[in-house]
């Protein structure tokens, strides 16, 4: 017997970074908004602080952050014909739960993506000619460009407190920065955060070689900031516990940190968390969400009525909502046609170390989740792409996120695996390693995609998501290319061997690559090719709007954060100075 | 009596340290001489650096006043910091800013190596309101929401043992010395930390949560240095 609660003006769906982004924006111009959270409530106090929060046990190998897949997990499969099976450990990518979700255990790497990023169909057609991309990559513009974008990516790093040095201030290439980043207003709030030492050779070997390496964006403080919602974050002290845990020192910007408290202390915002929305309500022309249906903690039903309904669940989350709610037309694969579940895309990424010997002190431990120092010459659209066969590109930055006991100890090629040479040789090599990280685009295909799985369900007796996906031979291509550039600077940054291992096929759930997956609700300027229009909006029902990852129709080699955030206030100011005043399609289908 | 304790002491304390200069030889660290560092301490130099001893006592537990602060177990590293930053300017204290600068080096390396390896003789614990002790316990080990200030022990260590080299230990430091160093942060009168870090915290925390969390860390027992992986 499912109770029908007191209808709200907004509901959203999932408080994480995104949903507490429109949520705040909503409730501010005086609509009652509920917030729905699956998880629980956590702050920095009392539940982060030393030293339980550094349990590497409990969240980097239990994933004591992440969705908990005994209720909700997801299949995978590498291709149409085989049967998908459920992800019993999460590995791969790590979709984070509870209130401020994959906000909590991020790394604060703070990218914007650029000018290209946003046109990229017409611009590798441009660029390179339509038989040069090929058939098989299903790339597509986004309907919304950087330039309309720019004041939204100010806000959110404003938000966050970005540190990093411009390299593209107005126009104008600034020394210390990125040269290949597209155009901002004005520089970072912050200053950049201390380079490692590793990146301090990565600079110089990078500099010789005539790159131009500059010092990750970060979103760890690099001073103490008051944000733009009156906030006030210390400064980080390079602990090594970002990603994968919460910041105990308020320094990393996180929900918690820069918009949660002063969301909850609006009248107009009501949480309610251990509420797991099963999904949107229809009216019965299929037009319009006439709310939520979610279960409590003891499993009792609620319908939630509102008038607008917002999603905000992660990317995968994202698409299997839509889906579960009859929203958008699935997608399908043999046909190319419908748009719930298509283009998904991930992250290509790989890794090289160089190992030195002993006289080089690396100091791994003494790291931030963003104190990389990289170069993005064969990133994007910033190199000829014409030799090489393949579009897209990675950053490839020297970077170490830790030095944590667990997980780090990295060993040369033809070290045994266990046993007392392999203990012999990480007691040699902890401290005398250094590591690049490749971080490359991830492009779509036609067979790439999510749907519902047909077999596996979750606790509340629904089907689980379904991910079918193959790296795509373009992206295989690209990574080799990007892998064997980041060699050739290992070895020039003096290390005695240098190992480079790139992504290949079969792609697997079982090791760690990054939690960046995008696409599956994209969104774009024909509804029959993307769900949503350039303000997220559905096509399809007009008060759905599904702010994630979800809506990138491709993934370029920047971590997706920022540009999400921009996203979101986009689509919060669509919503306010547009969708308020006359609520219906803000683009004509 | 208290002639006959104090040369006990001294003498266990150059036991001690002969121990610590055979450790620190044979873990290969710098070689800071821990014995002309004890004569530091005891006897001061032949150049104007008076005897540490004076105010810091010779096994570093200080008067008790709160006035000086306890050296004993205290990172060498931190310690050797501290006198560079008096000396530069770096931190100011009308007694140590004169002593450090005319401190050698090595001075500063031998008389910092001694104090990071003694152990205080322990004091009795002050007597404090239960419910001043519960706001101290609460604002070292939990922190504050709503001040947006972290757990002390996020840095200075679980009981407050510090996080060697740079974080120093609080267990055992008098509440008094913690509660004017954090009205010094306050006041931007001390500033020699990486970030600004302490200024910002001691900024947002009333003199009553000053003094709770000097109060909490003063009962917690010092790490006994010999212990300690240095």
């Amino acid at each position: 017997m499912t109770q029908k609660l007191k209808p709200v003006d907004v509901v959203v769906v999932g408080v994480g970074f995104m949903g507490a982004i429109l949520a705040k924006e909503l409730a501010t111009e005086g609509l009652s908004v509920v917030g729905l959270e699956r998880g629980k409530q956590r702050w920095t106090v009392p539940e982060f602080h030393a030293p339980d929060i550094h349990d590497e046990l409990k969240y980097s190998i239990r994933k004591g952050m992440m969705q908990d897949v005994t209720r909700e997990a997801m299949t995978h499969r590498n291709s149409l014909t085989q049967e998908a099976l459920p992800i019993r450990q999460w590995a791969a990518f790590l979709p984070g739960t509870d209130l401020g979700g994959s906000g909590v255990h991020w790394n604060g790497q703070t990218f914007r993506f650029t000018e290209a990023d946003f046109v990229w169909r017409t611009r590798m057609h441009e660029r390179y000619g339509k038989d040069f991309v090929g058939r098989s990559l299903t790339i597509q513009d986004w309907g919304v460009t950087y330039d309309e974008l720019e004041p939204y990516f100010d806000k959110f790093e404003r938000l966050l407190g970005t540190g990093g040095k411009a390299g593209n201030l107005n126009g104008k290439i600034q020394p210390g920065g990125n040269p290949f980043e597209s155009w901002r207003s004005r520089e970072y709030p912050n200053p950049p955060m201390k380079e490692q030492y590793g990146g301090v050779l990565f600079r110089k070997a990078a500099t010789e070689m005539g790159y131009h390496p500059f010092v990750q964006p970060s979103s760890n403080m690099t001073r103490p900031y008051t944000n733009t919602e009156g906030l006030q974050l210390n400064a980080c002290n390079y602990c090594g516990f970002c990603e994968r845990y919460a910041c105990e020192h308020f320094a990393k910007a996180t929900p918690q940190t820069v918009i949660l408290p002063v969301l909850l202390s609006n009248p107009h915002f009501e949480l309610r968390t251990e509420a797991q929305v099963l999904r949107v309500n229809l009216d019965k022309n299929k037009k319009r969400a006439t709310g939520v249906t979610y279960a409590d903690a003891t499993g009792r039903e609620f319908e939630q009525p509102a008038d607008l309904v917002i999603v905000t669940t992660y990317a995968l989350n994202n698409a299997r909502m839509m889906l579960l709610s009859g929203i958008g037309k699935p997608y399908d694969p043999k046909i190319g046609e419908g748009v719930i579940g298509r283009n998904y895309a991930y992250q290509t990424t790989g890794d090289v170390y160089v190992f030195y010997d002993e006289s080089i002190n690396i100091n791994p431990f003494m790291a931030a989740g963003a104190s990389g120092t990289l170069i993005d010459d064969f990133n994007d659209d910033n190199f000829d792409h014409g030799p090489h066969g393949f579009i897209g590109g990675s950053y490839i930055m020297s970077a170490l996120t830790n030095g944590r006991p667990i997980e780090f100890h990295p060993t040369p090629p033809g070290t045994p695996e266990w046993g007392k040479e392999w203990k012999a040789a990480v007691r040699r090599h902890y401290n005398h390693t250094a590591h690049m990280l490749l971080h490359g685009s991830s492009m779509p295909t036609r067979t790439n995609y999510l749907d519902l799985d047909p077999t596996y369900k979750d606790a509340w007796g629904q089907p689980l998501l379904r991910m079918t996906f193959e790296l795509p031979d373009n992206d295989v291509k690209m990574t080799q290319f990007c892998m064997d550039r980041a060699v050739e600077i290992g070895r020039r940054m003096g290390g005695k061997t240098v190992a480079g291992y790139p992504r290949k096929p079969p792609f697997t759930t079982q090791k760690y690559q990054t939690t960046h997956n995008t696409g599956g609700v994209i969104m774009g300027s024909d509804p029959s090719t993307s769900a949503l229009n350039r303000y997220l909006q559905s096509w399809d029902a007009h008060n759905v709007f599904v702010v994630g990852a979800s809506a990138y129709p491709q993934n370029p080699g920047y971590n997706p954060t920022d540009t999400l955030g921009a996203l979101a206030y986009w689509s919060a100011d669509a919503i306010k100075k547009q969708y308020l005043k006359k609520p219906g399609p803000l683009v004509p289908a | 009596m208290k002639l006959n304790r104090s040369i006990t002491i001294a003498a266990l304390s150059v036991v001690a340290a002969g121990l610590l200069l055979t450790r620190a030889f044979a873990a290969g660290s710098p070689k800071a001489d821990v014995q002309r560092g004890a004569g530091i301490v005891a006897n001061g130099t032949g150049y104007g650096v008076v005897a540490c001893a004076r105010c810091h006592a010779f096994d570093g537990a200080a008067d008790g006043s709160g006035a000086f602060p306890k050296l004993s177990g205290i990172p060498a590293y931190y310690l050797a910091k501290q006198l560079r930053d008096f000396a530069t300017g770096e931190r100011s204290d009308a007694i140590m800013s004169a002593i450090a600068r005319k401190m050698k080096p090595e001075d500063i390396a031998d008389v910092s190596e001694y104090y990071s390896g003694i152990r205080a003789t322990p004091t009795p614990p002050p007597v404090a309101e239960p419910d001043l002790l519960a706001l101290g316990t609460r604002l070292a080990t939990l922190g504050d929401q709503k001040k947006e200030v972290q757990a002390c022990e996020s840095c200075h260590g679980p009981g407050g043992r510090g996080e060697a080299p740079a974080i120093p230990p609080l267990a055992g430091q008098y509440a008094h010395y913690v509660a004017f160093q954090m009205r010094m942060w306050r006041e931007g009168y001390r500033k020699n930390d990486a970030n600004q870090q302490m200024a910002n915290i001691a900024k947002r925390l009333s003199p009553e949560d000053i003094q709770a969390v000097g109060l909490y860390f003063e009962r917690l027992s010092p790490t006994d240095p010999a212990k300690k992986s240095r």
